[in-house]
Formats: structure tokens, C-alpha cells, sequence
């Protein structure tokens, strides 16, 4: 059954929604993965409970290819999932919401491979598989070990659906910009333009000097907005700072060398806003333990 | 509840019912749990420690989804045993007339038996009162219960995790355990989860829930319900299913990669290996790709389905590449055809992902690509790799006239040339996308830019040997350029101090030096380690030198005794000199063939004898003209003679010197018998001893013989059994 791209992902979040999942938007500040999404790095940490599911605009300046190459984009769309505690039955989950874009796991040959996933900027690691179907990598699945540095306790589940490729392997489409988006337009009517913009803006034409003292600029703002107790936008300007150095890495303005100081420095912001909001979260007596009491009928 | 029968031997099923364990982990995995569960149940009395073994009785399966061992022959109690209970001091306990006093009362009645049945031992507290008590050996199904659970928990794994509300580690999440021992249940947990007699059949083809019976029900049950628990059994399925999906296409399994051509038209091992930990229910699976992706380099086109496909590439009876593959897939069947689809979908993507790479890679000329090195790092702390080429760039220019001198045909030019470009295809994205193509990737597009063959080869084959099925590099460019670069990155960690201790050997620096070396044996090329290594250092501007000595030291002497070459050969060779692999390498042999020639063992015993009657002699000169006793003469004259055969020989003939200093042992013979080394005379003794030391600088030059272990020799077994 051939599937346009819309519904694949109106499919995942109705799906999630039926498993008690919270449906959130995608947020509105670059980043290169749906982990980084406050409603997954910050909620995986401490004891209260979680479920999340969106679509995450991800943006990899380096893997821009000018709209010319079928299969690799500077933005694509993660379908993202977060599910703390990891319930018991989630492979089971996920297995099921396979079904909810038409895939019968009976005819494909599924399988979870080991791949395990680690975020120098987040301080975060997992440990996990990719999701094979024939062959094809569909989905990563991680179970959260570490975020912000610390270690985590309970555990959440992360699974992150390649939508661009599962729609693609679906239709059998040969190129991801003729992929169908909805009745009447393709991705390609919807995207091209933009990939061909920004994959120029990535390796040709951002200002260097600009995006390093842009880079410098978000660095101070965060410490400063962090020191003050601003936790949250603080963290915005840790994922701008993320943003500015994947422009910076793209349009090769940075040495081997200083590579990992830049890593660094995000990461420290990073780590700083995931302790702060710990902190913050146990000051307010981490409020959705109780509410999932309630929930489970306990007093 | 039903009694296991005494006297018969029991049968136990341990069965981790996880979600997918890594393929990599697997093998180990079931050898630590197989041996953990053979020596405990030894320990706990519940096998005789003399007909109890890990191979006879311990069999392991293992599927993704579970590790599992079944256990015979175990007793179903404890063997009964008497255990001595310490109690007061025998100074509490009797008087000084030898009455019992209160304490000894107490501790009787404590204990259960009268007062006579007291016995006095020795303590290291003192003397004390004890009781001998018979204990009944408890249960099988008791002790299993008590020892498993730890068991379980302390096997190791090269990476573990915790999940859900995170009190439990293991490998992956466990869902089920099986314990059985014959058809009870053994009233444990793992990880959280009660032990039951239900296992679990295939995700999508099996039930969820598969009661049994017994241990000796399992393989059935479960191949009832699409697993194969059996690892060989599964890995002949697939063996068997690819050889015959290639001869219905008409065709061959390929060689992999660099593989030895002996091996040709044999099931890729690593592949099988991997794909057999891959599955429960294996599937093959034939699938096609459009014959234009033929025009692809076949080191791709295989990189691709090999590595990341993990497909199974076919070639054609001449061995030409096919546009064909085969993939295992986990499942029953594919009646759809959706699976063959799916996959051939998958490959297409890649190999179009490919051919875009290549074609925009070969926009910039290879030579064109020096400035990008800059910002491909190294290592953090070593720089990029700009600065990398330009340091083994220099070593290659310094270590080649050896090559040359070894009679290998090397071009100074093509390797300077090589040295500066091999490290370009860094920056391309075809090895960003296949980074195990490094170097081949290079040499590949220097042949497309219409480089020189000779540069392209010698580019193409620098990284060989990778692995240690791996041949070293035909081309001599190649090999001197390998050679640098492992130099470099080994003076790099060095000087890092990441040496590798144990299984940590992140930077895989004991496959460079072993690379190193076999470069070296191989090509038949002497050198000095010491030199070349100061010089690879000097690149960094630093020292540890030392430890990266012995470092070599120790990967010729593991690849010498992997030859394999007698122990003691090895270290006789590198105790007398470990500087020159190659050299050392001749001399080992040579040690180790002399073994068997009939003048071995007298050369032994002469080593012996002379350094014996050296021990803490002071050093002395010598003189012929002091030589006085007719045997002492013919013994100084062979030996000259000898010398002259040594050097005539040369140092590559190790061998031949072995057999003219095993020649002076009828003069040695007759030396020892007619001549007093320990003259009264002090001029008379020390030139003596002077032409003895000379003897066993000859024995030097070839091994140190004080390493060569006789078979007789009590130290032989001693050694043996501590290797072990």
C-alpha cells in the first residue's frame, strides 16, 4: 500500500497518541537531531515520568548536497519518541507502529542490529540497535544512558524513525525529491529550493568571521542567561551555538585541531542547562511523579 | 512435588530469554557462561571434578534473542559430607582438673551431641573444642538456585546497560529465563525476571510462549516454533542455502576482499560468522542490481554489499563480479517477494549514493586534494593529518634504500610521490562513506586520474597488511610506505602514552607493529628498529623510545611463536638481539630447525658448560701465544676456522653458523677433558677463559642459549604449564 509522506507521519503520531504519548511540535530553533528537542534532553533526566512523540526537523549542514543527490539532505524529518520509563513490551511498541503506515512485519524480514549512540555536545550516550527492514535501515533505537553528563536513572527509550526513507522504501520512489508529500505535490515541490539554498549558504557562502563571533556571542549569552537562572533559554542558546558550529564544520572553517575545543564548549553549556534543570525540577518537588501517582490510583 | 530420582544423573537448562544481543558478543558471551557453569558446579559439589567437563558435558546455544547452555550429568544432591564446627578455646572449656566447664556444656547441647563427642583441635586462636557433624548434601535444585543468579551476573561484556527503571544491567533487557533441571523448575531470577519452564519461539513466525517438558526438549521445541538454537546447525543451513543459490544463478560465492587466492570460491568466514548471530531462522535470499553499477570499481560494489549489506557478492566461473547478491534474511519465507525487493531497493540506493560519490569525488584530481588534509584530524592531540604525511614523508625517504638494499625494486621517486598523496582520499566521500576503503579509494582514483600504475599501486596498497589473514603489500612502494606510516602513528601514541595493556588497545597499535614486522620478515628487509623508531619520534620532537621497544619485542615474539616456532627458540633469538625483526626472525628459525639435527643437544650442553665455568669470572684478554696444552690449541684453531665459516655465511645464514659452532664440540669435548680451566696460574686461567667468552659471543650472534629448554628439562614442563 503506497503511502504519501504526510501520512506516514499523521500515521506515527496518531499511533503514539494511542499509546499515551504527549504530541509535540517540532521546536523552532536549528538543531541536528530530535534528541536535542528540550522535550527529550531535558525530560530523560531524573525520576519523572515521560512520553513524548514529534517530528523533528533535523538540520546536518554537511550532509548538503545541492538538491543533486537522491538520497542525502541538509534537512530532513526524524519522526522522534521518547518513552521514560523504557516500558517492558517497547520493541513489541514499535513493532505495532509499523503496522500504522502499513507494514506487515509478517512479510518483511525485520531485525535489530547493534548501534549504539553517543553525543560528545549532549554529554549523552545510549545503547541500542538500528531497526533493519530488508535490509534498509528504518529506525534507530536507543535506550538513554547518560544526558547532560549524568547518568540516568530511570531509563528512557528513544526511538527515532527515518521518515524520508521509510516513504521512500515504501513507494519505491528512486530519488527522495520525487517522493510524494501529499496528494498532488512532491517532496521535491516542497524542498528542493531550500536544499539547494542552504547547501549553498553551508559550504559557499556563511560568513566565517560572522559565524565565529556569532558562535562567541551565543557562548557568552547562554553562560550569562544560565548564571542568572534562565534554564531554558539558556538552552536555546546552547542548540545555537550547536547550529552555528555544524555551519562552521560544513563551510570548513574549522581545523582538526580546534575541532574538539568548539565540542567542548557546546557541551558545557549543554551540561551546565542539564544540571540547572535537574536542579530546578527537584526544587519544584519534580511535580509529574505525583501526577502519575494520581494517575495509577495511588494517594 | 516430584523427587529427581537419586542416583541418576540430572540434566539442568539455563536459558536468558533478551532482546537482540550484538552478533560480536555472542561467541564470548556462551564460552565465559559455559566455563562459569562448569567450575561452579564442580565447586558446589554437583559434578565429580574428575568425569565433568566443559566440553563433554556443557553444550551452549544461542540465538539473538537468548544465550541458553544445557548441562549433563549432575548429580542431584550434594555428595554427603562432614563439616568440624569450632567452638570456646580448650582453656574455657575444661577445667584445670579436665572437667567440662559451662561453655563446653553449652556448646554441646548447642550442637546436638553429647558431651564425649567433643574433640580438641589446633586453632590459630589456640587450641579449641570441635564437633565433627555429618551434613546431607543438599539438593541440586537448592544449590543451582543459590549459585546461578550470581553467576549470571558477573559474566562480562564488552558493553552492558541498565533499562526501564534501571536496577538491573545486562547485555540487552531480559524478558524470560528458562532453569530446568530435568523437569522442575530451578526457583531463581535473573535481572529481575522468575525463572519458568516457558522459552519463546521466532518474533513473527513462532508462539510467544513454548512450554517444556525437560532440557532434553529444547532444540525441538524451539525449531517447532522457527529457531534454530543450534549455532552450527544454523551456520550449515546458511552455508549449505548460499552454495546452492549460487549454482541455481550459475555462479560462485566471491573471495573477500585482499583474501588469500587459496581461498577462492570458499563461504566468506567473518560473513557467515556474523550473519549466523544475525538470525534465528535463516533465509536466503538471491537478489539482482542493474548491470550498469558493474562500471563501478568491484572493491566498491563488494565494500558495499559485504560491509554494510552484509550480503554475500557472486562472481562468475572466470571470477568476474555479477550483477547478483545474496542476503540472510530471519524469517520463514518470502512468498511476497517483498524481502528480495526491499533489499535489491536498498542496494540500488547505496550504489547510486556511490556512483554520485565517485562522480563528484573525481571533480578534484586527487593530486588537488593536499589543503583539505588540514582539517582531517589525526587525533586530537597529534594534529591533523597534513602534518602527518608531511612527518612519514620523511621517514619514507630515510627507510627505503633498506628495501633497496634487500633487493626489492623500489622507485624513490614513486615513493615520495605516493608519501605525499596516499592520504588525499580522506577527504573524499566515498571513504567518509566506506572508510574501510582507505587507501584502495585513493589508489583507485589516482588510476582514474591516469597516475602512473605504479604510484596508483603503491597508494592503493599502503594500509596492507590490515588484518593478519592479510598479505603484505606486493608492491615495495606500498610496503615502505606502510611501513612509515605505522612508524609514525606508533611514535604518536607512544609518545601519548596510550599504550595498549590487555584487551584496551583502542588504536589497534598492536596490528600496526605486527604489520610492521610482518612487512619486515616478508620482504626480507633488515633494519634497525632503534634507529628507525628515534627517527619516527624526532618527527613528534620526543622520547619513548624504550617502551616502544619492547613493545616490538613482544609482537615478534607473539608472531614468531605463531609461525608457530618452539617458545624458547623465540626468546633465545630476541634475548641475544630483538633490533632487527627481520634479522631476528631468520635467527628464531634457525634455532628452531637446528632442534632437530642430531649436533643440537651437544651445543646445548657446551652453551651450558661455558657459561657455568664464565659465572662471575672477571673479564680477560687473550692471547694465542699463552695457549700452552695441545687440546687448548686445536680448540682456538677450529674456532678461528669457525669464525671465518661465520662470516663467510653472512647474517643470513644463521642456520650455517649454528652448524659450524655445533662442529667445535668434539674440540670443546676434548678441551673440557684435557685442559684445567681453573689453572693455578693466573695468565694461564684468564686467557683460558677469554677464549671461552670468545665461544659464547659466537653462540650470541645467533640466540641466547641459557632460553633453550631440553625436553628432560624439569624446567621445560614448569614453563609449559604456566604458558598454559
Amino acid at each position: 500500500m503506497p503511502i504519501n509522506f504526510q501520512q506516514l507521519i499523521l500515521g506515527l503520531q496518531e499511533f503514539w497518541a494511542r499509546q499515551g504519548a504527549m504530541i509535540q511540535q517540532p521546536y523552532d530553533v536549528e538543531m541536528g537531531a530530535g534528541t536535542m528537542h528540550p522535550d527529550t534532553f531535558l525530560r530523560v533526566l531524573g525520576p519523572e515520568p515521560w512520553r513524548a512523540a514529534y517530528c523533528a526537523p533535523s538540520r546536518r549542514p554537511v550532509d548538503g548536497r545541492y538538491g543533486q543527490n537522491p538520497f542525502r539532505l541538509y534537512r530532513h524529518y526524524q519522526f522522534q519518541v521518547v518513552l521514560k520509563p523504557s516500558p517492558d513490551d517497547v520493541q513489541d511498541l514499535y513493532l505495532g507502529s509499523l503496522r500504522a503506515f502499513g507494514i506487515d512485519p509478517q512479510e518483511h524480514d525485520i531485525r535489530f542490529e547493534e548501534d549504539n549512540w553517543e553525543s560528545p555536545t549532549l554529554g549523552a550516550a545510549g545503547v541500542g540497535w538500528q531497526v533493519l527492514m530488508d535490509g534498509m535501515e528504518i529506525s534507530q533505537f536507543t535506550y538513554f544512558q547518560q544526558a547532560g553528563g549524568l547518568e540516568l536513572n530511570p531509563i528512557s527509550a528513544e526511538i527515532t524513525y527515518g521518515s524520508e526513507r521509510i516513504a521512500m522504501f515504501l513507494s519505491g520512489a528512486a530519488s527522495v525529491y520525487d517522493l510524494a508529500w501529499s496528494q498532488g505535490l512532491t517532496y521535491g515541490d516542497v524542498r528542493l529550493e531550500e536544499e539547494v539554498e542552504f547547501s549553498k549558504h553551508n559550504f559557499e557562502a556563511a560568513d566565517i568571521e560572522r559565524q565565529q563571533r556569532l558562535f562567541h556571542e551565543y557562548e557568552a549569552e547562554g553562560h550569562r542567561l544560565l548564571a542568572g537562572g534562565l534554564v531554558l533559554p539558556a538552552y536555546d542558546y546552547a542548540l545555537r551555538c550547536s547550529h552555528t558550529f555544524n555551519v562552521l564544520e560544513a563551510r570548513g572553517a574549522i581545523s582538526a585541531t580546534e575541532r574538539t575545543g568548539f565540542i567542548q564548549r557546546v557541551r558545557r553549556l549543554a551540561v551546565g542547562c542539564a544540571k540547572e534543570h535537574l536542579k530546578r525540577r527537584e526544587t519544584l518537588g519534580f511535580p509529574l511523579l505525583d501526577k502519575a501517582g494520581r494517575s495509577r490510583g495511588e494517594p | 512435588m516430584k523427587r529427581v530420582a537419586e542416583g541418576r544423573a540430572a540434566v539442568f537448562l539455563l536459558e536468558i530469554g533478551t532482546e537482540e544481543i550484538p552478533a560480536r558478543m555472542i561467541p564470548g558471551a556462551l564460552q565465559d557462561l559455559a566455563s562459569a557453569v562448569h567450575d561452579q558446579a564442580v565447586a558446589a559439589g554437583l559434578a565429580p571434578a574428575d568425569r565433568f567437563t566443559r566440553e563433554g558435558n556443557i553444550e551452549t546455544f544461542a540465538t539473538p534473542r537468548r544465550l541458553a547452555v544445557r548441562v549433563t550429568g549432575l548429580r542431584s544432591r550434594q555428595a554427603d559430607g562432614a563439616v568440624e564446627v569450632t567452638g570456646p578455646p580448650a582453656r574455657a572449656a575444661y577445667d584445670a582438673e579436665g572437667r567440662p566447664t559451662k561453655a563446653a556444656v553449652g556448646f554441646a547441647r548447642a550442637q546436638g551431641v553429647a558431651l564425649e563427642d567433643l574433640r580438641r583441635i589446633a586453632t590459630p586462636r589456640g587450641e579449641c573444642v570441635a564437633v565433627l557433624r555429618q551434613v546431607g548434601g543438599r539438593p541440586a535444585r537448592e544449590v543451582l538456585a543459590e549459585v546461578i543468579p550470581p553467576l549470571v551476573a558477573s559474566l562480562t561484556f564488552p558493553k552492558t546497560m541498565r533499562w526501564g527503571s534501571g536496577e538491573h544491567r545486562f547485555v540487552r533487557p531480559v524478558h524470560s529465563v528458562v532453569a530446568l533441571l530435568d523437569g522442575e523448575v530451578v526457583d531463581l531470577a535473573l535481572a529481575g525476571v522468575r525463572a519458568g519452564r516457558d522459552t519463546f519461539g521466532h518474533r513473527f513466525a513462532g508462539k510467544p510462549r513454548v512450554p517444556l517438558q525437560d532440557p532434553g526438549a529444547y532444540l525441538e521445541a524451539l525449531r517447532a516454533n522457527h529457531v534454530l538454537a543450534d549455532i552450527g546447525e544454523r551456520r550449515r543451513v546458511i552455508a549449505e542455502g548460499l552454495r546452492s543459490a549460487a549454482r541455481a544463478a550459475g555462479a560462485r560465492l566471491a573471495t573477500p576482499l585482499g583474501a588469500a587466492p587459496r581461498d577462492a570460491g570458499d563461504i566468506d568466514a567473518d560473513l557467515l560468522e556474523e550473519v549466523t548471530h544475525l538470525v534465528e531462522w535463516p533465509l536466503v535470499i538471491a537478489g539482482e542490481f542493474e548491470a550498469p553499477f558493474l562500471d563501478l570499481p568491484r572493491e566498491i560494489l563488494v565494500t558495499a554489499m559485504r560491509h554494510h549489506q552484509k550480503y554475500f557478492a557472486l562472481v562468475d566461473r572466470s571470477g568476474g563480479l555479477l550483477n547478483r547478491f545474496l542476503a540472510v534474511a530471519n524469517c520463514e519465507s518470502d512468498r511476497a517477494g517483498a524481502i528480495r525487493k526491499g533489499n535489491e531497493w536498498v542496494l540500488r540506493a547505496r550504489l547510486a549514493d556511490a556512483r554520485f560519490f565517485w562522480e563528484d569525488d573525481r571533480r578534484t584530481p586527487l593530486g588537488g586534494r593536499v589543503a583539505g588534509l588540514e582539517r582531517v584530524a589525526f587525533h586530537e592531540k597529534l594534529g591533523s593529518y597534513a602534518a602527518k604525511v608531511r612527518r612519514q614523508a620523511r621517514l619514507a625517504e630515510a627507510i627505503h634504500p633498506a628495501f633497496a638494499a634487500a633487493g626489492e625494486a623500489v622507485d624513490a621517486q614513486v615513493v615520495a610521490r605516493a608519501a605525499a598523496l596516499c592520504k588525499n582520499d580522506l577527504t573524499t566521500l566515498m571513504v567518509k562513506e566506506f572508510p574501510e576503503l582507505e587507501g584502495i579509494v585513493g589508489g583507485l582514483y589516482a588510476r582514474a586520474d591516469g597516475l602512473p600504475e605504479r604510484l596508483a599501486d603503491a597508494i592503493y596498497g599502503h594500509y596492507l597488511p590490515r588484518g593478519t589473514d592479510d598479505p603484505v603489500p606486493a608492491s615495495a612502494e606500498a610496503a615502505v610506505l606502510g611501513l612509515a606510516d605505522r612508524l609514525d602513528t606508533q611514535a604518536g601514541f607512544f609518545l601519548l602514552g596510550v599504550v595498549p595493556t590487555g584487551s584496551r588497545d583502542p588504536y589497534a597499535l598492536r596490528r600496526s607493529v605486527q604489520g610492521a614486522c610482518r612487512i619486515l620478515i616478508e620482504k626480507g628487509v633488515s633494519l634497525s628498529l632503534p634507529r628507525c623508531l628515534d627517527l619516527a619520534l624526532e618527527g613528534y620532537g620526543g622520547g619513548a623510545r624504550a617502551a616502544l621497544l619492547d613493545f616490538y619485542r613482544a609482537r615478534q615474539q607473539h608472531l614468531g611463536e605463531s609461525v608457530p616456532l618452539r617458545p624458547d627458540s623465540v626468546q633465545a633469538a630476541l634475548a641475544a638481539s630483538a633490533d632487527d625483526p627481520h634479522d631476528a626472525r631468520l635467527r628464531m628459525a634457525a634455532l628452531d630447525a637446528m632442534r632437530s639435527e642430531p649436533g643440537f643437544e651437544a651445543l646445548v650442553l657446551a652453551h651450558k658448560r661455558i657459561k657455568n665455568i664464565l659465572q662471575g669470572q672477571p673479564e680477560g684478554t687473550f692471547d694465542p701465544k699463552r695457549l700452552v696444552e695441545g687440546a687448548e690449541k686445536d680448540l682456538h684453531r677450529a674456532l678461528e676456522e669457525t669464525h671465518r665459516g661465520i662470516e663467510a655465511a653472512g647474517r643470513r645464514d644463521p642456520l650455517g653458523s649454528l652448524r659450524a659452532i655445533a662442529r667445535l664440540a668434539p674440540f670443546l669435548d676434548r678441551f673440557f677433558a684435557e685442559v684445567m680451566v681453573m689453572a693455578e696460574d693466573r695468565s694461564l686461567r684468564e686467557n683460558r677463559l677469554a677464549l671461552l667468552r670468545s665461544i659464547a659471543g659466537l653462540f650470541l650472534r645467533v640466540g641466547d642459549f641459557s632460553e633453550i629448554i631440553l625436553a628432560g628439562d624439569p624446567a621445560a614442563t614448569a614453563r609449559e604449564r604456566r604458558k598454559g
